[in-house]
């Protein structure tokens, strides 16, 4: 039974790899790739030409700079949360559980 | 260890922008006038930046230049004589070898 259903299993998956190529013999048009070029001839601020550059050229660095960037934002936007919630005067420091 | 650990992110950031500044690859936009399939060549009239409702990809400046296609050169739509596209190249001596192709007029979502 176990093996039955590996075998099934394996020719599920096999089906699913070669569905797309099965509609592209079926006579469906392969599609171009959409490229696109960022247009550095009208960015003026340097970080941002810096980084439409990088976006042109080299992809796995821009990547790299999008990790980064998003840690980050991510941590400014922790710090910001944390000045408000302590402005507004909520203690979320202690666990002390207070009962009214 | 602070001290480390800050020169170590220091010395990353640099590697980083150090890398990309020898790799910068200029732009130009234009009409395609040639695709020469033969020589992999491609030859474009250059448009401006100043764009108009009349010119809705900037004016064409009268210049033309040859861009080579490589190997590695990443094409979108193939572009065909009369399309406007956008090339991000590389100069090398006099060559000008394109990156990235970008078929503007094809993929204009305004149009749509």
């Amino acid at each position: 039974m176990r093996k039955l259903a590996k075998k099934i299993a394996v020719m599920v998956a096999g089906f699913l790899s070669v569905v797309p190529s099965l509609a592209w013999a079926a006579g469906g048009e392969k599609v171009a790739q959409l490229i696109v070029v960022a247009d550095t001839r009208v960015l003026n601020n340097a970080f941002v030409k810096y980084i439409a550059d990088l976006y042109n050229t080299n992809t796995l660095l821009f990547a790299v700079w999008a990790v980064v960037l998003t840690a980050l934002y991510g941590t400014f936007l922790g710090f910001l949360m944390d000045f408000l919630m302590a402005r507004t005067g909520l203690d979320l420091k202690s666990r002390k559980i207070v009962e009214h | 260890m602070k001290r480390i650990l800050f020169g170590a992110l220091l010395v990353f950031a640099a590697s980083l922008v150090m890398t990309s500044v020898s790799l910068a690859a200029e732009v130009a936009q234009g009409k395609v006038l040639s695709v020469d399939k033969a020589n992999n060549t491609l030859t474009i009239e250059e448009f401006d930046t100043h764009k108009s409702q009349e010119h809705p990809y900037g004016r064409p400046t009268g210049v033309t230049s040859e861009y080579k296609i490589v190997k590695q050169t990443l094409i979108g739509i193939p572009p065909q004589p009369g399309d406007v596209i956008r090339i991000a190249f590389r100069t090398q001596n006099t060559e000008r070898i394109a990156v990235r192709i970008m078929n503007v007029s094809k993929q204009d979502l305004k149009k749509k």
